[in-house]
């Protein structure tokens, strides 16, 4: 039987109470990684020499009688496009292999280690994040532990399974357009998407400028919460904290489109046990449009001259989609910015009618990486590109978001993902925290 | 030639377009490669006419704010 790995607040506390060493935690990680290999642990570069000497400087601060800070002696992992000082960031790209090392410290990794945190490695994730599969051409396909023939979703799968198989508690990710949310939600692990512009992006390779965040993987809510306020470094809550019964409501039209089976009669019975109040959310398919509009541009612009020098350097899936992208023009680019304030305006009014509002995080369990696709609209089309259908028009909007996996017996995990008001992480956490207690959602014991 | 048929409906893009299109715009890449960027265009055109069809008067919201 499989026992749940300890939370990182835990872990924390046995490191400054002396029942447990850094270095032992972080020589754990390498273990449990290196024995699950680089597909299965999500990994793609194991930092043992940082991260043993990062350990030991923790345990000499125990030993001293001093405390290393709220995440002593926990080993995390980064997506391959934070700067770790002296790597290269591949950001997912075989185009940067020869890229220069990084001088520093992405400015999140920098925070988690001044709060005791010990990085032990970086993790896969679609070229450039422009993918919702992490199947990748140079550095390999990350498994889903839940069934190793099923992609774990993307672009930040390697950091959702590195949480997933209890090889890490927390991992530090990205979410463009349902980056980490999707894999949240097809390999059982809690995923944050804060709002835009809420956690520090410095050092972290841009995708889309106008929709990139910092997000967490994690498996304990309280270890999500706690990461947040960390990288937030005592920023005030840019609302004020919403109090009493929170009010729960379903999306439907866009998000209950296209719902798989195996997710439909869960989704129901969730809601069921929530009141069954539900809600309309005008204009969601153009959001999505709007989305797709934006990232084409701005992700083809931003690498054009890596296009222009060889593009055949690129994945193919992804070179097609950004050398298309270099030829939309300027006005549909800005009408979809237009729009996209347009939209956040008239979404601030959603929120008068219901607390948190919930939608799947993905239609259904993760597709196999051997026919790696999904239906739409009765089609069969590729999962690469859709499997964000209800996260895309999320990220448009700039809310923050936070996946959970649904409670049951499912063959694979099933993610629900609940939405708030810009600003409001803390309603987030807080409604999570209920839906926990009540039994709806848990966290599953990683797979043997 | 073709044209915009109606205000704001494009012209759906053909090989022959994209070579004249990607010429223009400076970028090139192996013939190989026009199949995947073709499609990819039909589908960032459909996402484009989505856009279009929702008449939104360009002064009634900024398109340089991100923040929500």
């Amino acid at each position: 039987m499989s026992l749940a790995p300890l939370s990182a607040i835990v872990m924390a506390a046995k490191v400054r109470g002396g029942d447990i060493s850094a270095v032992q935690l972080a020589t754990l990680a390498f273990e449990k990684a290196e024995q699950l290999g680089g597909e299965c642990s999500g990994f793609t570069r194991l930092l043992r020499r940082r991260a043993l000497a990062r350990a030991a400087a923790v345990d000499k601060l125990v030993e001293a009688g001093l405390d290393p800070g709220p995440l002593a002696g926990v080993p995390f992992g980064v997506a391959d496009l934070f700067d770790v000082a002296g790597e290269i960031t591949t950001a997912g790209s075989r185009t940067r292999r020869n890229a220069a090392f990084a001088s520093r410290d992405s400015k999140a990794i920098a925070l988690l280690e001044a709060a005791g945190a010990v990085l032990v490695g970086t993790q896969n994730m679609d070229e450039f994040g422009y993918g919702f599969v992490t199947m990748n051409a140079e550095y390999g396909t990350t498994r889903n532990p839940h069934d190793p023939s099923r992609v774990a979703g993307g672009a930040a799968g390697g950091s959702a399974v590195a949480v997933a198989t209890g090889v890490v508690p927390l991992s530090l990710a990205f979410d463009t357009n349902g980056s980490l949310r999707v894999p949240a939600g097809l390999t059982g692990v809690i995923g944050l998407k804060p709002t835009y512009g809420d956690l520090p992006r410095e050092g972290m390779y841009p995708f889309v400028e106008s929709l990139d965040v910092v997000g967490v993987l994690g498996r304990d809510l309280d270890d999500v919460a706690l990461v947040r306020t960390i990288l937030r470094e005592g920023a005030p809550e840019r609302q004020e904290p919403l109090r009493g019964e929170i009010s729960f409501g379903r999306l439907m039209s866009w998000f209950d489109d296209n719902i798989s089976e195996e997710m439909r009669g869960p989704l129901d019975a969730f809601w069921s046990r929530l009141g069954r109040i539900s809600f309309e959310l005008p204009h969601s398919e153009i959001a999505r449009a709007a989305a797709s509009v934006i990232i084409a541009a701005e992700g083809a612009s931003l690498h054009r001259p890596a296009l222009e020098a060889d593009p055949m350097q690129f994945e193919p899936p992804v070179r097609d989609r950004m050398l298309a992208g270099l030829l939309l023009p300027s006005d549909d680019y800005l009408a979809a910015q237009r729009f996209r304030s347009w939209i956040q305006a008239r979404l601030r009014r959603q929120f008068e009618l219901a607390d948190v509002l919930f939608t799947p995080a993905a239609p259904g369990f993760a597709p196999t990486i051997a026919d790696p696709v999904m239906t739409f609209e009765g089609k069969t089309i590729p999962a690469r590109s859709h499997l964000g259908i209800y996260t895309q028009p999320i990220s448009l909007m700039g809310l923050p978001a936070l996946v959970l996996p649904l409670a049951g017996d499912f063959a694979m995990p099933l993610g629900i993902q609940l939405i708030s008001a810009a600003g409001h992480e803390p309603l987030l956490f807080r409604a999570a925290r209920q839906l926990i207690d009540k039994g709806l959602c848990a966290v599953p014991l990683p797979p043997e | 030639m073709l044209v915009a048929e109606t205000s704001g409906k494009a012209a759906p893009p053909s090989e022959g377009s994209l070579r004249t299109r990607m010429a223009e715009a400076g970028v090139s890449a192996p013939e190989e490669c026009l199949p995947g960027v073709l499609s990819n265009l039909i589908v960032l055109q459909d996402h484009v006419a989505t856009l279009r069809a929702f008449a939104l008067d360009p002064r009634s919201a900024s398109a340089m704010r991100f923040e929500a």
